[in-house]
């Protein structure tokens, strides 16, 4: 049976921004991975960063540090 | 992977489109700028891509295709190439954001616009053209099949339409072109039809194009380079170079050439039966699934390959991560740039998942995605997912 868990949700406007937390990530092996764009955060199309909350500090100070741009951070049940 | 995202771009392309791509990147140099045999090659390539676009959507002077970057590309230039300020046009709800967004830009410069509204079901109004017509009325300008629901238009009561009133009729052919029968001459409609190449022509990204009925005057956007008449100020007015400044994409419009003459060799009638009827059998073995919810017509088969759908109350994004990460399955979720027909259907804030398919998709794929839907349903519901029908193995 499918069980909603918390994630922190990391929204983009638009592609490249994603493409570049990914490639970050990977290099600072912080977790995490790509998903559709939740309906719920905005109706629309895109991608978005999905991660465990406790890693919101690690992923928001990384993102500080090499300028990626964000629409929003989220903490939900998806 | 099971790939059903085949409206958005089909990634099994026939033999021979990407040996066309290699041996163009390879092998030729820059059409229409030399006569040295590379250069040549590179032109005839071309214009044999050309000759075989004609002959496909019935055009008999290959000059009277364009070649663009996409479809979107190819929609800006016949939009902002034939309508002037003061211009009244009708489009519809069913329209891809390739027309919305030129028509909203042109509103904004003083085109007038109306749209044929479609209904909580997504059907349009068949009495609003008649409604919404006005004597400074220019143009209509709709879709072949909505890229949401897969619905086709009634082109041929459209263009009846805009021949009782002198209108141009450009067709947004993205999701027809190459499963749609088209004839520009034969039928005399439309004036002007947009096509992509990376869809149902099985050709390579980055290409696309336009085919314009004779005395269609199409203003150029881009204006440049052409390999001729250098001297001259202004872009040459002939067809193509009129509306192709710069170089085109010659080793993707190679590509292109193969992926259409593919389409010729097999018709669109059999590929638009083939993808579709694998379309119609996931259609009838999930329909009894309580939990899900189908968007369009239909009533009639074969129609363009596209499902669209929601379970539940489910977001649209997490039913296709789910799709992904548990079955390897590929489809879109969200609002499939269809913002008009989403806002009639009520499907804004949970989007919907679209399952599409081409010719080289097969029953088994297709079998698997009927599977996982079911036991999605059934998990993400905590019912079960309707009754495995005969023939389901």
């Amino acid at each position: 049976m499918y069980q909603p868990a918390l994630h922190l949700i990391i929204a983009f406007g638009e592609t490249t921004a994603a493409l570049k937390m990914e490639a970050c990530c990977q290099q600072e092996e912080l977790p995490g991975r790509l998903i559709p764009l939740p309906q719920q955060i905005r109706a629309g199309c895109g991608l978005a960063w999905a991660a465990g909350p406790e890693a919101e500090t690690a992923l928001t100070e990384m993102m500080e540090r090499q300028q990626i741009s964000t629409q929003g951070i989220y903490t939900l049940y998806y | 992977m099971i790939y059903l995202d085949n409206a958005a771009t089909t990634l099994v392309k026939p033999d021979g489109v990407a040996g066309a791509v290699t041996a163009a990147l390879t092998g030729q140099g820059s059409s229409g700028r030399g006569a040295y045999p590379a250069a040549l090659a590179a032109s005839r390539s071309i214009f044999h891509t050309r000759e075989t676009l004609a002959a496909l959507l019935g055009v008999s002077d290959p000059a009277r295709i364009c070649f663009s970057a996409n479809v979107t590309e190819a929609l800006n230039l016949a939009l902002n190439g034939t309508l002037r300020p003061g211009d009244h046009v009708i489009s519809t709800d069913w329209e891809h954001n390739s027309v919305l967004r030129p028509l909203y830009r042109l509103s904004g410069q003083g085109v007038k616009l109306d749209f044929v509204p479609a209904d909580v079901n997504g059907r349009l109004d068949p009495d609003a053209w008649e409604r919404l017509l006005r004597k400074e009325t220019r143009a209509v300008v709709c879709t072949q099949a909505s890229n949401l629901t897969g619905d086709q238009m009634d082109l041929n009561a459209v263009a009846a339409f805009c021949r009782r009133h002198g209108l141009l009729l450009i067709v947004d052919g993205a999701q027809g072109a190459g499963l749609l029968p088209v004839n520009l001459e034969g039928r005399g409609w439309p004036d002007i039809y947009c096509f992509t190449g990376h869809k149902a022509l099985y050709g390579p990204q980055g290409t696309g194009g336009l085919a314009i009925q004779p005395g269609v005057d199409i203003r150029p956007w881009n204006v440049g380079g052409s390999g001729v008449d250098s001297y001259n100020e202004q872009q040459p007015q002939a067809y193509p170079v009129r509306l192709e400044a710069g170089t085109l994409n010659g080793p993707g419009l190679a590509g292109l050439g193969a992926g259409a003459r593919y389409v010729i060799e097999q018709t669109p009638r059999r590929l638009l039966a083939r993808a579709s009827q694998l379309a119609q059998l996931f259609y009838q073995q999930l329909r009894p699934v309580a939990a899900l919810r189908f968007y369009g017509d239909f009533s009639h088969w074969p129609r363009v390959p596209v499902v669209a759908l929601n379970l539940a109350g489910f977001d649209s994004s997490l039913v296709a991560d789910l799709l992904s990460s548990r079955y390897d399955i590929a489809v879109r979720s969200g609002s499939h740039c269809a913002p008009r027909l989403h806002q009639a259907l009520g499907t804004v804030s949970q989007g919907a998942l679209r399952f599409s398919w081409s010719s080289f998709n097969t029953e088994a794929e297709t079998w698997q995605a009927v599977r996982a839907l079911r036991e999605l349903a059934a998990d993400l519901t905590g019912q079960t997912g309707g009754c495995p029908a005969a023939g389901d193995t």
